[in-house]
């Protein structure tokens, strides 16, 4: 369903008066997450795994290669395709306190996808308030919480909310940027399972990007590895983790430390 | 971080009870609060309503400050506490008018440059500092001289060279909050520009706008009375400080009572705009804490 091919991204330089050196982030990256599937996007801090992200949500243009949704060309889109497709794609941040606007209810936070494709959601406002309550209800929340605003909730919650949101516009893809790694090790567990459980249950493809392996290898279908920009090794799960082709991958696996998780991360939790 | 926001609003309830516990703060509150009450209705509790539309005693000019007249009276015998009274609607509304239309225009500039850069904000931007280099006073001295005196050309001429201070203020606050998360959070979502700027980026930096708008009413009732005093703005028999300044003026040594009382005026208009805006700042945006 989505297809990434042979995508650079490079950061500055191409101006005019040209500031300093140009970061490569991605060079040659190329990806491929079915349909139904989840697929894992590990590597370390500053590999390039949230420009990556940023480009499939269009939020960043490639600097080369091309990225397919369902085929079409998503850099080739106009401004109104463009906008169809924001509700087909969709995002939870790494970090919940930044992620929601402290001067909006979770109503109106939830809501605004809703309200910005009502003519292809074909929802009315208080067909939105009852879609809102389902929704929280889904990611473990309640009607009683639609009225607060975000700082009356913990980081977990927050993080529900986030993921109410993303799924407002009922997307097919979701892009999870590091769902868990800016909360407690408790909640992590919570989420993750959250995370699985509506996979399951709504179907969705998910790009889930993590540097946690032990958790991308008990929910991910397929994994990546990215190491400065390029990927170093990809499979399906059980090949990557049994047989790693690359000595980056190699390493990183060595470095586990458990290199057998069956679903102990839950028991964190 | 998972601290931040709680702290954020714990800190918001303790920059109330500061505001509370700070006398000045309230002062400043409730002098503003008096003022803008009289402004309302000044003209109705003014207890010589006939002095305000250019009634003449002449049997009773320059009397000094006593029971009947608290604050005297003026060189056509008319009550120098009604007329004061009556100028703060004057003086006070074209200062808020000129804050209202100068944040406006300002916060919408400023806004748009800081939220699409690039050669926009550049343009904006230069226009700005070709504005702020002329003295406020003198280009709101050529408007009225191009437009001509009056209440309303007055204040468009004031408000002409108090948005850059907004812009500049509103620019930066945008750049700095329209990489946030939730922002682009919503722009993920197909937020377009009116709404992430309306509902995620402008309410959340609203709070130093509101402290500057209350800093600025201050000075711009101040500036107002300058044009009055120097003859540009408000017209006699329209009762407003600066006028009541300049007509008094030849009044003083002798006669003080005629121009120390609308002097005072200005002064504590200024001033519990000040301690207002220092309040408020103290409670919406601790970090600019001078
Ligand atoms: N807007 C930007 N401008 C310049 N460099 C950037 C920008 N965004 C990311 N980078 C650079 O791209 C690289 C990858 O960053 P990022 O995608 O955030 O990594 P990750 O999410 O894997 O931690 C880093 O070296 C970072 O400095
Ligand atoms: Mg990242």
């Amino acid at each position: 369903m989505l297809r990434i091919e042979n995508v650079g991204k490079t950061f500055g330089g191409a101006r005019l008066f040209g500031r300093g050196k140009a970061v490569t982030a991605l060079s040659d990256v190329t990806l491929h997450v079915p349909r139904g599937q989840s697929v894992g996007l590990v590597g370390e801090s500053g590999s390039g795994k949230t420009t990556l992200a940023r480009c499939v949500l269009l939020l960043d243009r490639v600097t080369s290669g091309r990225i397919l949704f369902d085929g079409t060309d998503l850099s080739r889109l106009t401004r109104r395709e463009m906008q169809a497709m924001r509700a087909r794609i969709q995002i939870v941040f790494q970090d919940p306190y930044a992620s929601l606007n402290p001067r909006m209810t979770v109503r109106d936070t939830v809501a605004e996808p809703m309200e910005i494709h009502r003519h292809r959601l074909k929802l009315r406002a208080g067909g939105r308030t009852d879609r809102v309550v389902e929704l929280l209800e889904r990611v473990g929340l309640a009607a009683q919480h639609l009225y607060r605003f975000p700082h009356e909730f913990s980081g977990g919650q927050r993080q529900r909310i986030g993921i109410a949101r993303a799924l407002a516009s009922a997307p097919e893809l979701l892009v999870l940027d590091e769902p868990t790694s800016a909360l407690d090790v408790s909640v992590q567990a919570q989420i993750l399972t959250l995370l699985t459980d509506l996979q399951a249950q709504l179907g969705l493809t998910t790009l889930f990007i993590s540097h946690d392996l032990a958790v991308v290898r008990y929910i991910c279908d397929r994994v990546a590895f990215l190491h400065h920009g390029r990927v170093t090794e990809e499979g399906t799960t059980e090949e990557v983790f049994t047989a790693p082709r690359s000595d980056y991958a190699r390493a990183l696996l060595a470095a586990m430390p458990n290199p057998d998780p069956d679903r102990s991360f839950l028991a964190r939790g | 971080m998972s601290a931040s926001l709680p702290r954020r609003r714990s800190g918001l309830r303790r920059g109330f009870y500061r505001f509370r516990q700070s006398v000045l703060s309230m002062a400043g509150l409730a002098v503003v609060m008096v003022l803008l009450l009289v402004a309302v209705c000044g003209p109705w509790i003014a207890p010589y309503p006939q002095d305000l539309s250019g009634a003449v005693h002449t049997a009773i000019r320059f009397q000094p400050p006593g029971p009947a007249h608290w604050f005297g009276t003026n060189e056509l015998g008319q009550d120098v506490f009604s007329l004061v009274l009556a100028g703060t609607r004057i003086s006070l509304l074209s200062g808020i008018a000129v804050v209202a239309i100068g944040s406006a225009v300002g916060v919408l500039i400023g806004a748009v440059a800081g939220f699409f850069g690039g050669l926009i904000d550049d343009g904006l931007m230069r226009l700005v500092d070709l504005v702020l280099t002329i003295p406020s006073l003198i280009l709101a001295m050529a408007v009225a001289a191009a437009l001509g005196p009056g209440i309303v050309n007055m204040i468009a001429a004031i408000a002409l060279s108090w948005w850059p201070g907004y812009a500049r203020l509103v620019r930066a606050e945008v750049m700095a909050k329209k990489n946030e998360a939730f922002v682009v959070a919503s722009t993920a979502a197909g937020a377009g520009v009116v709404r992430l700027l309306w509902r995620h980026i402008l309410p959340n930096v609203l709070s130093p706008v509101i402290v500057k708008m209350s800093l600025d009413v201050g000075f711009a009732v101040l500036t107002v009375a300058s044009l009055g005093f120097i003859g540009i703005g408000v017209r006699p028999p329209a009762a407003e400080w600066g006028t009541l300044l300049a007509v008094a003026r030849g009044n003083i040594p002798d006669y003080w009572w005629t121009a120390i009382f609308p002097g005072l005026a200005i002064f504590l208009a200024v001033f519990a705009f000040n301690l207002l805006g220092d309040g408020l700042r103290d409670l919406l945006d601790p970090k600019a804490r001078r």
